[in-house]
């Protein structure tokens, strides 16, 4: 199998609980050194030799510049970059959609604020397969990686039937925000049709499966110490285990052979540090490599056998938005950065097709970079970061994701090269025309429903996302009952070969608004289980 | 350029805007820091400067009153320009650095009533920056782009 990241590594674990054999070839650039483990994030800055190197990096590409009002109030740090590096023989052009890709070990998710979401049968309508068939492997995963979740009002949204771990202690901020909701549910559900919850989170609340919990040390954003945050590598460890897994990292896959049978009969990869090629041979092939990596070797695998190359229509990814705000109830209290950091609240806002739900996260980060937003002020420097440390306490984001639908216009192909060798990705995006409509009214909605909770809204400051930031590539070769070319089955297996699946996101035939990565192990375990 | 010139002029700078962004002298780690970050600043590699860029930082290196109307004037007439990186650069030094890291990113702590009154004080201060600015640099600007002829290189001045 190919890939490390989330659908990898449960596909990876399960398959060796049930007495596989598995050989995962990932490149999986690894996880740099976390320093000083104990320290808070404050503590960082007086322990390091090199603070600011650590935090801005050695190539100052933490520091955000003013770009015109565009792009996110935050981005990954320093820290996390390993988790983005592409390899120069990888080559992509896109259209309509900036993609990130990932080939460190873990994926994404190394660098993923944990939200866990179950996709209920309405978000699960255009799959071939429904809630209760997906259940119990939700199940396991909750297992395996520990979630914290509380019941509430976003039940209805979402079931909650896992074995969940305590809720995290809320930060001042949401626990306000909370009791103000509290208070004004009824008017806010009717009038708006807004919920507020607990996010459920892949962190720990208590010490669980040989992880420490989170203990407030702020550092979320750079890397938890303490894997108190959930990530692929803990399972990637758990997997080194058993004796019948190898790890083979250093190479990426290129393509796999068969036979005019529709046999798989070998991966070939290629040496990371241009040391040649490899050839691998298994019983049964399993591409986990994200959805536009799997969707690469697939087209490239295709046309070295026919000559031709092919197009896979459908690329999908959730739209993003940005809306700050400020809780002037908050002014003049402290905002620690000992806390968890990430969301600690999620809201939903259901619509007329139950599939096109709404959904959100509230963050109140209070250890991120501060001079992205200081410098988004509309005053001199000097009085915008007087302006922010006093509202800093109040400040928030509120951070909509809405679903994504395949459409022909969206496609993934390949420009091959003859000269190099070297096959570039090619993405082309058209966004869905009704997207229009549902961003200005998801927006209007937070804002009234904000506005409602005592919060404010900057005039201005809004930011709809560009098309590939949420990294929620999906949809290139989708699980359905009809046998298709350039589909799978329900079971992952790939139409027209007999031995090759598909357990990442590019076998997602609908992209719902929730968070995706709980259901992409959920799935991986799924067909996991179902290979013979 | 010589090397030894850029670096005093750096080490201007850094003083010049440590002082106005938090009211502290800058540390030997954060001038250090200023130099090496400033090497990767935008404007430098992307050439995206104007004719006005290279003024609007003289009158900011001439100290607290030059840059703070300096940077009203260019957070609204040249946001992404040379003075605002440079400016920006050095505020993500501070927040990172250990002796300003706290003066940078600590909330303001008190009554809201307090607090507020703080804000609108700061306002109003902003505010009047950005009309002085307007009022001082605008003409200047305009003078600058219509009549000088030729886009002066920065290299003269950093």
């Amino acid at each position: 199998m190919v890939g490390s990241g989330a659908s990898g590594v449960h596909f990876a674990l399960t398959a060796l609980q049930r007495g596989h054999q598995v050989l995962l070839l990932d490149v999986g650039y690894e996880r740099p050194k976390v320093p000083l483990p104990d320290a808070t994030f404050d503590g960082l800055k007086s322990g390091l030799d090199d603070p600011v190197r650590y935090f801005l990096g050695t190539q100052w590409d933490g520091v955000t510049y003013p770009k015109g009002g565009e792009g996110s109030f935050y981005q990954h740090p320093p820290s996390k970059s390993y988790v983005f590096h592409r390899p120069a023989t990888f080559p992509v052009s896109s259209d309509a959609i900036n993609p990130h890709f990932t080939f460190a070990r873990g994926g994404f998710a190394e660098a993923w604020t944990a939200g866990v979401y179950p996709f209920t049968d309405d978000d699960l309508a255009a799959f071939p397969f429904g809630y209760e068939e997906l259940r119990p492997h939700y199940l396991e995963v909750a297992r395996r990686i520990g979630i914290a979740a509380e019941h509430d009002d976003l039940a209805q949204f979402m079931p909650f039937d896992a074995e969940y771990l305590p809720p995290l202690d809320l930060d001042s901020h949401s626990r306000h925000l909370l009791g103000v909701y509290a208070r004004k549910r009824m008017q806010l559900h009717q009038r708006l049709g807004f919920f507020l919850g607990r996010s459920r989170v892949a962190t720990l609340s208590v010490a669980y499966g040989g992880r420490k919990e989170c203990s407030s040390l702020g550092r979320c954003l750079w890397g938890c110490p303490h894997d108190a945050i959930y990530r692929p590598s803990v399972t990637l460890a758990e997997c080194a285990t058993y004796p019948g897994f190898t790890y083979r990292p250093g190479v990426m896959v290129k393509r796999f052979d068969y036979d005019v049978g529709g046999n798989v009969t070998g991966f070939e990869a290629a040496s990371i540090d241009g040391k040649g090629t490899e050839r691998h041979e298994a019983d049964v092939f399993v591409l986990a490599a994200g959805g536009l990596p799997t969707s690469k070797i697939y087209l490239e695998s295709l046309r070295a056998k026919t000559g031709h190359v092919g197009s896979l229509p459908g690329l999908m990814d959730n739209r993003q938005i940005h809306i700050p705000f400020l809780t002037p109830a908050m002014i003049g209290r402290d905002a620690p950065s000992s806390s968890y950091q990430f969301h600690h609240l999620a809201f939903g806002m259901p619509q007329a097709n139950p599939a096109h739900y709404v959904h959100g996260q509230i963050t109140t980060l209070k250890a991120a970079g501060i001079h992205p937003i200081v410098q988004s002020i509309p005053l001199d420097l000097r009085t915008s970061l007087r302006l922010f440390q006093a509202f800093r306490a109040g400040l928030g984001v509120a951070n909509i994701n809405l679903h994504d639908s395949r459409r022909s216009d969206s496609h993934v192909t390949l420009q091959p090269d003859s000269t190099s060798g070297l096959s570039r990705l090619i993405l082309r995006y058209a966004s869905d025309p009704a997207e229009a409509h549902l961003i200005d009214s998801s927006i209007a909605t937070v804002k009234r429903a904000l506005r409602s909770m005592g919060s404010f809204v900057p005039p201005g400051m809004t930011r709809i996302l560009p098309k590939g930031w949420s990294v929620h590539y999906t949809g290139t070769l989708p699980m359905q009952e009809a046998e298709a070319e350039h589909t799978c089955r329900p079971n992952g297996r790939v139409n027209g070969f007999l031995n090759l699946y598909v357990a990442d996101g590019a076998a997602f035939p609908f992209l719902p608004a929730k968070n995706l990565t709980f259901t992409l192990m959920a799935n991986a375990v799924r067909i996991a289980e179902a290979i013979p | 350029m010589t090397e030894p010139i850029a670096t005093e002029l750096l080490d201007r700078e850094v003083a010049v805007f440590t002082r106005y962004l938090i009211g502290t002298t800058a540390s030997a780690y954060i001038c250090a820091c200023y130099r090496d970050g400033h090497s990767t600043i935008p404007y430098r590699g992307l050439g995206t400067t104007t004719k006005f860029d290279p003024m609007l930082l003289t009158i900011a290196r001439t100290g607290q009153a030059g840059v703070r109307l300096a940077d009203a004037y260019a957070r609204w007439f040249l946001p992404s320009g040379v003075l605002r990186q440079k400016l920006v650069l050095l505020l993500a030094i501070l927040e990172n650095a250990p002796t300003s890291s706290a003066a940078t990113t600590r909330a303001t702590l008190g009554s809201r009533t307090a607090v507020l009154a703080k804000i609108c004080g700061a306002t109003a201060s902003g505010v009047a920056a950005i009309v002085a600015g307007l009022l001082i640099l605008g003409p200047l600007h305009l003078v600058t782009t219509l009549v000088m002829p030729k886009h002066p290189s920065l290299d003269t001045h950093d």
